[in-house]
């Protein structure tokens, strides 16, 4: 049985956080940061997302929901690699741009049984649920899906959700749908729009791309204001990647070399 | 005619049964209300809720009886006299006349309290006891009473100093069934009203207790007693519920359910908190509460707790702790998981399932569902249900080149498709077949990816196929 290199650098990762009286160890930089495996994006954050603080994600329009989406669930997968993770989702962003889907998670890079799936009716139960579910450590992440721009989503309330996240160490993703300008504070905010998929053939789809506008970053140790990117995701290997534009076919090259080559299953063997 | 009636009215002469027009003729002031055996089954039930501040095992003896198994309850009031006294009394001072007896069976009390003189029955008496009333009081109807009385039969003991088999041969087995019961020759059961908690802890109040602090102190002194007894037998419990039971004879259920075995009281008490947190209709008081009973209605066998290595427990531990409170806070039906389901049906593929129950969702595996090498082939999100869509495709059974959704224009610039999903004919009963779905996967000139699908195929099914939406892709 051959380990993989992903499993050995978790192990690594969770064995550094753990302190010498055995309890989760929180604040080192290293294993605070979260490559997303795209060179360029990573330096302009310093070295990749930063755990325990909360990321905003709004899409570009109203179209776009879908693609949001998508940006968000490959940050989640980035994250919450083989743990459980919540996604606390407003009932009105499941009527309008549809509910998960489990096949759909799956084929994305996702284990769909390490999600739990919080549905509440309005924004107010959403801001309590995702509190919640931030104070609990067992999580690689929450997902947080308010619709539209509900007032209660106000410089107080984020705060609150920022503190809870630094906290347990608990990222916390709000993912804007139906939203159209940026409420409260957080870390950093990603204006994602869609873009069209790079593909070897004319007619058939790539890999899911987004174009990905960092509009505000204020992580420590960040290489750039901010900038824009078209991001391909590369949900075999759970890595972002750079879209090749223009040539048709992707490059190898601009592929990272830090992280296992080969595709990742769900679980650890074990 | 005349089902029930008060005092003053049997004083005029008036008795049950008697049609109105006699009543009318007899008592020309007769007030008359309209039965209504609905409702008065309600109130029964009210006050089948009511009793069961003495004992969990209450059931239902219609039209007008109440039964309760108060065995190892009475104690707690001072001994079976001063329970039926106090019970008796608060039904009076509320404006009941009520009768009561406290036997070995349920039928020996109810013939005590409704034909003899009540009271407590001392054990074993039954059979003497009973002896001198009448045949009424065995719950027969009256044209068995009547064919009995032709006999020259007119009480219990009438029946009970002869030989049976001519009665059983004569009347039916149910007769002396009955007679046996209400002698107390024979155990019989209370079939309660809900089922009945493993688990009871409760507390009694001299004076009504109404404050929210005390109410909140009451709880966890109650989930500690329930700890203590959980913790002996080695079970956790999966289902609690408070009762509250309040001066004036209202009651409140509160109901919690757990994701795991759970005995921390801590944790019971954070549980109720929540749910007492977002109640419609928040706990009103009133006067005060008199009884607070917490039981557990549901449990298991808590699995001797080991702390591994890595942590993996306590974090599976913490996460059921998490579900637990989201779940008593909002409903338990809020807080889900996935499961894949064994079908080609796009919308029955994925289901949700309560996240507390169980962990069938835990194990499911997704793994078919994931081609690494290969461009998702699913959306991320699905529609439910599919949106109706305007297509224009540039052949029959082609792609759509251009299609409308929500009032928006798209163009289409890659199309992947068909993939044919046939409806599952086996799965349907009695219905007219759903037409055949062709699903394509495909990208407008934005980069947006949908699922799009056409229901039905040309010509063989139908000559106008509608489109749909059914799902976005990241």
């Amino acid at each position: 049985m051959s380990v993989s290199h992903e499993s050995l650098n978790a192990l690594k990762q969770s064995m550094e956080s753990i302190g010498r009286d055995g309890a989760r160890r929180f604040g080192s930089q290293e294993t605070n940061r979260v490559h997303l495996g795209f060179n360029e994006v990573d330096q302009s954050l310093g070295g990749g997302l930063l755990r325990g603080a909360t990321h905003d994600i709004l899409p570009k329009s109203a179209q776009e929901g879908g693609a949001a989406t998508g940006f968000a669930l490959a940050l989640i997968a980035r994250l919450a690699f083989g743990v459980p993770w919540v996604w606390v989702r407003q009932d009105m962003a499941a009527r309008e741009i549809g509910e998960p889907y489990g096949p759909g998670l799956a084929a994305f890079g996702l284990d769909p049984a390490n999600l739990v799936l919080v549905a509440v009716p309005d924004a107010k139960e959403a801001l309590r649920a995702a509190e919640e579910s931030l104070r609990c450590q067992a999580l690689g992440a929450v997902l947080f899906e308010p619709w539209g721009d509900p007032k209660q989503l106000d410089l107080t309330a984020t705060r609150r959700l920022a503190l809870a996240a630094e906290e347990s160490g608990v990222t916390l993703i709000t993912l804007r749908s139906g939203g159209h300008f940026p409420l409260g504070s957080c870390r950093t905010r990603w204006e994602i729009g869609a873009a069209n998929s790079q593909s070897a053939g004319g007619e058939e789809l790539g890999f899911p791309a987004f174009s990905a506008r960092l509009v505000l970053n204020r992580q420590a140790g960040a290489g750039g204001p901010g900038g824009m990117w078209m991001m391909e995701w590369n949900h075999g290997k759970r890595l972002f990647q750079q879209a090749n534009f223009g040539t048709g076919l992707s490059q190898t090259s601009h592929r990272p070399v830090a992280e296992a080559a080969s595709p990742l299953p769900f679980r650890h063997a074990s | 005619m005349i089902a029930a009636m008060d005092p003053v009215a049997s004083q005029a002469g008036l008795t049950i049964g008697m049609p109105l027009a006699t009543a009318h003729a007899l008592c020309p002031a007769l007030d008359v209300v309209e039965h209504n055996p609905l409702a008065d089954q309600a109130f029964l039930e009210r006050l089948a809720d009511w009793v069961e501040r003495y004992t969990p095992c209450v059931g239902l003896a219609p039209p007008d009886g109440l039964a309760l198994d108060i065995t190892g309850a009475a104690h707690l009031l001072g001994g079976e006299e001063s329970l039926l006294k106090d019970c008796l009394n608060r039904f009076s001072s509320q404006g009941f006349s009520v009768f009561g007896a406290i036997a070995g069976t349920a039928e020996a009390a109810r013939a005590m309290a409704l034909f003899g003189q009540g009271g407590v029955l001392t054990p074993g008496s039954e059979a003497v006891v009973v002896a001198p009333l009448p045949l009424a009081a065995l719950g027969i109807d009256d044209r068995l009473t009547l064919s009995l009385a032709r006999l020259g039969l007119k009480s219990i003991g009438d029946i009970a100093q002869h030989p049976r088999a001519p009665f059983a041969a004569r009347f039916g087995r149910d007769l002396l069934d009955r007679l046996d019961r209400v002698q107390g020759l024979v155990e019989t059961t209370i079939s309660p009203r809900r089922p009945l908690p493993v688990y009871i802890t409760e507390r009694r109040f001299a004076e009504p207790i109404g404050h929210e602090d005390d109410v909140h102190r009451t709880i966890l002194t109650l989930a500690a007693d329930l700890a203590r007894l959980l913790e002996r037998q080695g079970e956790g419990a999966r289902r609690l519920e408070l009762a509250f039971f309040r001066t004036d004879g209202t009651t409140r259920r509160l109901m919690v359910e757990t994701a795991r075995s759970l005995r921390d009281p801590k944790a019971i008490m954070r549980l109720f908190r929540e749910r007492l947190d977002v109640l419609a209709d928040p706990l009103d008081p009133g006067f005060g509460f008199d009884v607070i009973r917490l039981s557990a209605s549901v449990t298991e066998p808590t699995p001797v707790h080991e702390a591994d290595f890595s942590g993996q427990n306590d974090l599976a531990e913490d996460v059921a702790a998490l579900v637990e409170r989201l779940g008593a806070r909002l409903n338990p039906s809020r807080v889900l998981r996935l499961q894949p389901q064994d079908t080609h049906m796009p919308e029955r593929a994925s289901r949700f399932l309560k996240a507390q129950e169980g962990n069938a969702a835990l194990a499911s595996d997704w793994e078919p569902w994931r081609e690494p090498e290969l461009p998702p082939a699913r959306p991320i999100r699905l529609l439910d249900p599919p949106e109706q869509i305007e297509v224009i495709a540039e052949i029959p059974d082609g792609p759509p080149i251009r299609f409308r959704w929500r009032r928006v224009f798209h163009v289409v610039v890659k199309a992947e498709g068909p993939e044919r999903i046939a409806p599952e004919w086996w799965r349907i009963v009695g219905e007219t077949m759903p037409p055949t779905r062709d699903y394509f996967r495909v990208e407008d000139e934005t980069g947006t990816r949908f699922w799009v699908f056409r229901a039905g195929l040309y010509h063989r099914e139908c000559e106008h196929p509608l489109w749909f939406m059914h799902g976005l892709f990241g």
